[in-house]
């Protein structure tokens, strides 16, 4: 995780006492997330310059996708995600991460789906419905294969 | 975040505003005048974001607010930051092929 995206999303929801920020500052540790200083990328600060509409975590995100030479930078923001869309950044949402674990196999349906549920108040509706309705068909899927 | 001092003509109705706001408030004038300055840059930023024009993580940076907070305003306001179903289906695609 960038460390401009830990500050914003642990170091100040901590100093407004938001709950989540603690339960992601545990979370983080007990998975031994590495939190990641992003220097400087050229690449990323060549399609970053004259950006004013992003914040400092997203440009962390991308200066460190280019530098670790990631997959795809993870993120739920409709304007980041247009201008990596714009930027041909590959990226995945988090619904996008529970559906393809549950597809893939490395998680169940239900698990897939009680981690969609706790996402739900965080996602548009129409996100949320289809996958749901994804996660439920794979469920069926598994439960005919195990007769 | 540092504060700079600015001097500004206020109409008269409008310093009456704040006055009783400072009153109801059991403040002072410079204080409620500051509150009603960060209601209207609270409304703006959010009117921002809802356009798509910027970022949560950028509308959190301008009000200095937590990322929670920004969204928290968000929904008060009837705004959303998250995708849609357009950008779920390009994501969809780059999973299919990091997960298989």
């Amino acid at each position: 995780m960038p460390e401009a995206v830990y500050d914003e999303a642990v170091v100040k929801g901590k100093q407004e006492l938001y709950e989540d920020a603690f339960e992601l500052e545990k979370l983080l540790e007990e998975e031994k997330v590495p939190i990641i200083r992003s220097d400087p990328e050229p690449r990323a600060d060549r399609l970053l310059e004259g950006v004013t509409s992003l914040g400092a975590g997203e440009r962390s995100a991308l200066r460190l996708y280019f530098a670790e030479a990631a997959d795809a930078v993870s993120s739920d923001d409709r304007v980041f995600l247009n201008f990596m869309s714009r930027h041909s950044v590959p990226f995945v949402t988090p619904v996008n991460v529970v559906v393809g674990l549950s597809r893939s196999g490395r998680v169940n349906s239900e698990e897939g789906l009680g981690a969609l549920e706790r996402l739900k108040g965080f996602v548009r509706a129409d996100v949320y419905e289809s996958a749901r309705a994804e996660l439920e068909g794979l469920r069926k899927e598994s439960e005919r294969d195990n007769g | 975040m540092a504060s700079k001092p600015y001097p500004l003509r206020i109409p008269e109705n409008l310093l009456s505003l704040v006055d009783s706001k400072a009153r109801e408030d059991r403040t002072d004038r410079s204080t409620a005048l500051r509150q009603l300055l960060y209601a209207g840059a609270e409304d703006y930023v959010i009117e921002l974001l809802k356009r798509e024009r910027i970022s949560a993580s950028r509308a959190a940076e301008l009000l200095d607010v937590s990322l929670y907070k920004v969204h928290e305003l968000a929904r008060e306001r009837g705004a959303e930051a998250a995708s849609g179903s357009e950008e779920h289906d390009r994501g969809r695609k780059t999973v299919g092929r990091l997960f298989g």
